[in-house]
């Protein structure tokens, strides 16, 4: 079975302004990857090449076993799109929307249609420009999964939800991966993409710098070490041990980021009087924000 | 595969339901005053008095009578009233079709679902020349029920070749509007570049006879090829309407390729 995507050292270029660095990543059918970053990172470029909306300067993006170019039509017969920045036709009704797309689709079922907006609770008759930002999205939900897509691309699915709605869209993302489609979305909510991604991909400033799965990615990131001594202590002494990557804080607490064995931390501490000590696994936010500070592939 | 054609009509139903009150409004309006103004003995030294270039802007010709039921309903409707309006008409619609969509940003959603660039222009294209045959249809049965009201004594045969050709020129400009909103996804130059590149093919024309270095170049003003007074008169031009089909279709043709290369402006 083929990669339901492939992306091979994509770059996209604005003049000389770079929007997305040579990156690649697979998924493959029945997995969903989470597509981390902070605004402006390049996760909806990356994706606007995948729906062939823009151009890769270098680089190839194949979705579903066909060329991104090539294939479009055929691919989006196949594939379900929810854009980050949602713009629907104002003047009709959710269902005069879902309706038209759904003959641009040689027709979808209208009972799949009802279900689903029963299960987002969305008034299908409203005119959209009547609907609040919340009901807009779950518009542009429906219409992404309506068809029962074998690729669902979602751009910030859950934003503007409410905490129930955002829970009956990972539901629908679980049931999709269930039956074997694949699902690429992007957030950068760290706890949804914890909750509902087998892998995540982590991208900052155009490039991937990490693609792994959640517990991958813990397991590989440094252990977190507070200490509270019971005098000030210099923490220079620390700095220069091998499996030290940080130290924070100063005078009777110190903070340590630590990758490898932690022996040659512990006889160093045992030289002052310890009065607390703490080492724990770095939350995913954690890790995000080390890749985000160019620390996480020190190691 | 109309699908795309059929919304584009329908979401502009009323701008289009506006529009042929219009028109309508002003066709009966102009056609209705044949009578008193024929009847008028001061109107023929008026237009005799009048200077050259003034008769040539309104559309006059030297040979034209103004006051022969196809002069006055060419002079009042059909020479600038009724082109103009279905240019605008058509410049907007054609800029709205790409343009207009990639700047509120519904484009990104269309092109979501299967449908291809190329499909998409052609449909879009398509929507243009249903609105531009409903705007016709209603110039020509205006033109056609106020003419029976005064008893203008031109045929409707005639009248339908004049709309014909009005509707075939604004087609034109449209596809042009397509065009340039599908090469820059702006709506600004997609509306600026036919709506400048009309004004100057009006004036080619208007002007053309009375400078002789100007009379060669006719050929290149779509109006040339518009000639109402002669459709008035002479009925269907076969020749003229097929250069016009042909133009709008490189547009079009022109519209698709450049539309299919670019990246979208989302």
């Amino acid at each position: 079975m083929p990669a339901a995507l492939e992306v091979r050292n994509l770059t996209k270029r604005y003049g000389n302004v770079v929007g997305v660095h040579d990156l690649s990543l697979d998924l493959a059918p029945g997995e969903v990857l989470g597509f981390l970053g902070p605004n402006g990172a390049g996760k909806t470029t990356t994706i606007r090449c995948v729906l062939d909306m823009i151009r890769p300067t270098e680089g190839q993006v194949c979705v579903l076993g066909l060329d991104a170019r090539e294939g479009s039509v055929a691919i989006k017969r196949r594939l379900g799109y929810l854009p980050g920045d949602l713009v629907l036709y104002e003047r009709l009704t959710a269902r005069e929307l879902l309706r038209y797309f759904g003959r641009l689709r040689g027709g979808v079922a209208a009972e799949r249609v009802e279900t689903l907006a029963e299960r987002l609770e969305l008034a299908l008759d409203r005119p959209i420009r009547q609907l609040s930002s919340g009901n807009r999205q779950k518009v542009g939900v429906l219409q992404a999964f309506m068809h029962d897509p074998e690729l669902l691309v979602l751009d910030e699915p859950t934003s503007e939800l409410d905490p129930l709605m955002q829970a009956a869209v990972h539901e629908l993302v679980r049931e999709a991966a269930r039956r074997g489609a694949a699902v690429f979305f992007s957030s950068h909510q760290l706890a949804e993409v914890e909750r509902i991604a087998d892998r995540v991909a982590i991208i900052r400033r155009g490039e991937l710098v990490a693609v792994d799965t959640v517990s991958a990615l813990r397991a590989r990131a440094p252990r977190l070490v507070e200490v509270r001594f019971a005098a000030p202590v210099d923490p220079e002494p620390f700095r220069a041990l091998a499996p030290v990557q940080a130290v924070e804080g100063g005078g009777q607490r110190l903070r340590f980021a630590v990758h490898g064995p932690v022996d040659a931390l512990v006889k160093e501490l045992a030289r002052h009087e310890v009065v607390e000590l703490l080492a724990r696994e770095p939350d995913l936010e954690e890790i995000f924000m080390a890749y985000y500070r160019g620390e996480g592939d020190a190691g | 595969m109309t699908d795309i054609a059929v919304r584009t009509v329908r979401d502009a139903r009323r701008s289009l339901a506006w529009w042929a009150i219009g028109v309508a409004a002003l066709v009966w309006v102009n056609v209705i005053f044949y009578p008193s103004v024929r009847d008028s003995p001061e109107i023929e030294g008026f237009v005799e008095d009048s200077p050259e270039l003034m008769r040539a802007l309104l559309g006059g010709r030297e040979s034209l009578d103004i006051l022969s039921p196809a002069g006055y309903l060419d002079g009042q409707v059909f020479a600038l009233l009724v082109p103009l309006l279905l240019l605008i008409f058509a410049i907007g619609h054609g800029a709205g079709a790409i343009a207009g969509e990639e700047e509120r940003g519904t484009l990104e959603l269309l092109l979501a679902n299967p449908v291809g660039r190329r499909r998409l222009v052609g449909e879009k294209l398509l929507g243009l020349v249903g609105l531009v045959a409903v705007f016709s249809a209603v110039t020509w049965l205006s033109s056609w029920t106020s003419g029976l009201a005064v008893d203008l004594g031109v045929s409707a045969g005639r009248m339908l070749a004049a709309t014909v050709a009005a509707g075939l020129l604004g087609l034109l400009f449209g596809a042009l509007a397509l065009l340039a909103g599908a090469a820059t996804g702006r709506r600004g130059p997609a509306i600026g570049v036919p709506a400048a590149l009309a004004v100057g093919a009006y004036l080619l024309m208007a002007l053309a006879p009375l400078a002789d270095w100007l009379e060669p170049w006719r050929v290149v003003s779509p109006f040339y090829y518009y000639a109402s007074f002669d459709r008035l008169v002479e009925g269907m031009d076969w020749g003229a309407s097929a250069m016009l089909v042909l133009v709008t279709l490189v547009f079009a043709a022109a519209a698709t390729v450049a539309f299919d290369r670019r990246d979208l402006k989302l």
